[in-house]
């Protein structure tokens, strides 16, 4: 016979498994159930009006249906489509709470060993290679670096950073915006030995306090996905400039499309200038100028600040 | 310079572009001498490859002589005759180190696309969509070549373009399908599509051991050309059932492995086929993977089967329930060019094979979009299309 403790304990387990049943079965956000019983009950109401016996006993039938599922707070339509309007309301909801820190993190295996990993990224300069938006980097009087970026749109913009961490022995740069600064942005990058000594995993983290409220939230959760993707292609750029040694490009490439916005073709074997005059013609100073300046891109430089080739 | 330009489906024409230009250090230009048309490009030709662009210049089967080279490329000099090979390789990542030459990481300027549909991102490919990078191709006078001191193979014997064109896909593509199998000696293997990579299949086959090979096509001239080897036997699927004569082939065992050379248009019979024709046409399914089911049913079991028709999205129907139940192995991919480019090579200056035979139409660049036509639609016994082009 079971003694009255293992009775309660049954009892309890009993319990609470009907509540996750019960619970489970709970689809229909609790506004919505209200809605649904006052729309439901109106319907009802409405059917009582209709001549055609037919359309008493259908909207009948959908009113009480709709009082029904209100009443259980369970929806077989949103079961059948997998939706759960609690859930929906919780995560619109989340959109207009109160600000949360937001997060974005990426790790990218280099095949380069960790020592040359973190000397190049521990140099600003080579860094602004890596982040595409990045136009120039400035070292300011009190330590910061301003960051010139360029967003989407040609929206250009600042930012003031200073290195809170540099630790050569644990591989981690941290950095942070000004503490006073609009939009609070903090981050880190740590490089550690990968499967192989010829290997390294990097990874990257971005965080960011909302500012402005709500709407603050708002705009930073929308565009989440830009500052997935921000992390992301950094990474892979980081990745191509240390193992292929340049960004590989399509920019300035010839094509038809090329063809149709300018008249102007350059063809080796119809032009009577010789190849080495038509280096320095001024003709090609756009030409020069696109190479020049992918190839900038992707100088690098060691820690006495030698390009390195 | 004239190159060969995408205007749209079925739609390409010769027009007059601006030169290429170095962009990178590691770029060379190479100034087109001969450039073939690949079934693949049959793929884009159609419309089947998404994320092609008006005016992108197509062609990824091509060799000429190095006119230009960047600060960084140290092993090419002016005057150089190479092969190109269809995959962009850096040389310096994981996969390039490990000679999966068509996985490279860097050599996608838009892997973060590619990532997308694929996710991860695989190695850029000349004139192939921009889902591959949107590199210009090599059907035009002249090209330009990233990684040039990584990829291109330096021809230094006098061996006519003929003979060594096809080391830039084709023949390794073949190769490859048929090391894929693993083949055995007296190994049976049966190879769907018997257009130039299915050719090169059964000769490679042949190559590595092969006792003996069945090849599958509906056109007689390419089961003719097949043909010409005694350990080849033909199957013209339009006249027998296909897989009862595989049994028959292989005393009701299967073949030990069978080769999908024919990819994403595949032709059929019966009223699958006309289900995935519907469906391709409606986009509810983007490639027609009639020879791929063809061969998972008919491989034996604990066979292979290999891969080297071009998918591209999504397939339907596929019997993964008999890959899985026969124990098979699926094996496939972008062919690692670079891998085959010398051993090959050595195989042609050795005489043991001359790519040249696939080739059944010679024309200049500036008949391109006829050859586009004509090799479309398997007009005139057109097998291969090699353009030459005329500085």
């Amino acid at each position: 016979m079971p003694n009255a403790e293992t009775s309660v304990a049954s009892h309890q387990e009993e319990h609470r498994r009907s509540d996750a049943k019960h619970k489970h079965l709970k689809n229909v956000d609790q506004v919505e159930r209200w809605l649904s019983i006052g729309l439901g009950t109106l319907i009802a109401l409405l059917a009582r009006r209709k001549r055609s016996r037919f359309s008493q006993i259908l909207l009948s039938a959908t009113g009480g249906g709709l009082v029904w599922r209100g009443v259980v707070g369970h929806c077989p339509i949103y079961q059948s489509l997998a939706v759960d309007s609690q859930q929906v309301r919780h995560a619109a909801g989340k959109l207009f709470a109160e600000p949360e820190p937001i997060h974005v993190h990426k790790t990218l295996l280099i095949r380069r060993p960790l020592d040359e990993v973190y000397a190049f990224c521990s140099l600003p300069a080579n860094l602004q290679l890596v982040v595409r938006s990045a136009e120039r980097v400035e070292r300011l009087a009190d330590g910061y670096q301003r960051w010139y970026l360029r967003g989407r749109g040609g929206f250009r913009f600042s930012c003031d950073i200073e290195i809170t961490e540099d630790q050569e022995n644990n591989h981690l740069i941290s950095w942070r915006s000004r503490p006073n600064a609009p939009l609070n942005v903090q981050g880190f990058l740590s490089c550690k030995k990968g499967r192989d000594s010829k290997e390294t995993e990097v990874r990257a983290s971005l965080s960011c306090d909302p500012p402005l409220g709500v709407i603050g939230n708002l705009a930073a959760r929308s565009t989440l996905p830009i500052a997935e993707q921000l992390v992301a292609e950094s990474l892979r750029r980081l990745r191509q400039i240390l193992e292929a040694k340049e960004l590989p490009t399509i920019e300035g490439q010839t094509s038809g499309r090329a063809a149709s916005k300018s008249q102007k073709h350059k063809n080796r074997d119809d032009d009577s200038v010789s190849r080495a005059q038509r280096q320095h013609n001024a003709e090609d100073d756009l030409e020069h100028e696109l190479e020049d300046r992918v190839r900038r891109r992707v100088e690098y430089r060691d820690s006495d600040g030698r390009i390195l080739h | 310079m004239k190159a060969l330009v995408w205007h749209g489906k079925r739609d390409v024409r010769i027009d007059r572009v601006p030169d290429p230009s170095l962009l990178n250090a590691r770029d060379a230009i190479v100034k087109v001498t001969s450039t073939a048309i690949c079934g693949s490009d049959v793929h884009l030709y159609d419309g089947y490859i998404p994320t092609m662009r008006e005016g992108d210049i197509l062609g990824h089967e091509f060799m000429g002589e190095v006119v230009e080279v960047g600060d960084d490329v140290k092993n090419l000099a002016i005057g150089d005759r190479v092969v190109v090979p269809f995959p962009i390789a850096c040389g310096g990542c994981y996969f390039c180190e490990n000679d999966l030459w068509s996985l490279c990481d860097n050599s996608n300027p838009n892997a973060w696309l590619a990532e997308k549909v694929y996710g991860q991102a695989p190695a850029g490919i000349f004139g192939y969509s921009h889902l591959m990078g949107g590199y210009a191709g090599g059907q035009a006078e002249y090209v330009r070549v990233p990684f040039a001191d990584t990829g291109p193979l330096k021809i230094e014997s006098d061996l006519d373009d003929e003979k060594v064109l096809f080391l830039s896909d084709i023949f390794p593509t073949g190769y490859m399908a048929a090391e894929n199998c693993n083949i055995q000696t007296g190994d049976c293997v049966a190879v769907s599509g018997c257009g130039p990579v299915g050719q090169f299949a059964i000769k490679s086959a042949l190559l590595l051991g092969a006792g003996k090979v069945i090849a599958i096509d509906r056109f007689p001239d390419r089961l003719a050309l097949a043909r010409d080897n005694e350990l080849v036997e033909t199957i013209n699927y339009e006249d027998v059932d296909l897989q009862e004569a595989l049994q028959d082939f292989t005393a009701g065992r299967g073949p030990d492995s069978c080769i999908d050379a024919v990819g994403l248009e595949a032709h059929g019979t019966g009223p699958i086929y006309a289900y995935d024709k519907v469906k391709q046409t409606l986009k509810l399914q983007t490639d027609r993977p009639t020879a791929l089911r063809q061969a998972i049913f008919a491989c034996r079991k604990g066979g292979t089967v290999s891969i080297p028709g071009v998918y591209g999205g999504f397939v339907d129907k596929t019997p993964l329930g008999a890959a899985f139940n026969k124990a098979l192995t699926l094996k496939m991919g972008q062919t690692h060019v670079h891998r085959y480019l010398r051993p090959l090579l050595q195989t042609i200056e050795d005489g043991r094979i001359d790519p040249s035979f696939v080739i059944s139409h010679r024309l200049t660049l500036d008949d391109a979009p006829k050859g586009y036509e004509i090799f479309t639609q398997k007009k005139d016994a057109c097998h291969k299309v090699v353009m030459r082009t005329i500085h």
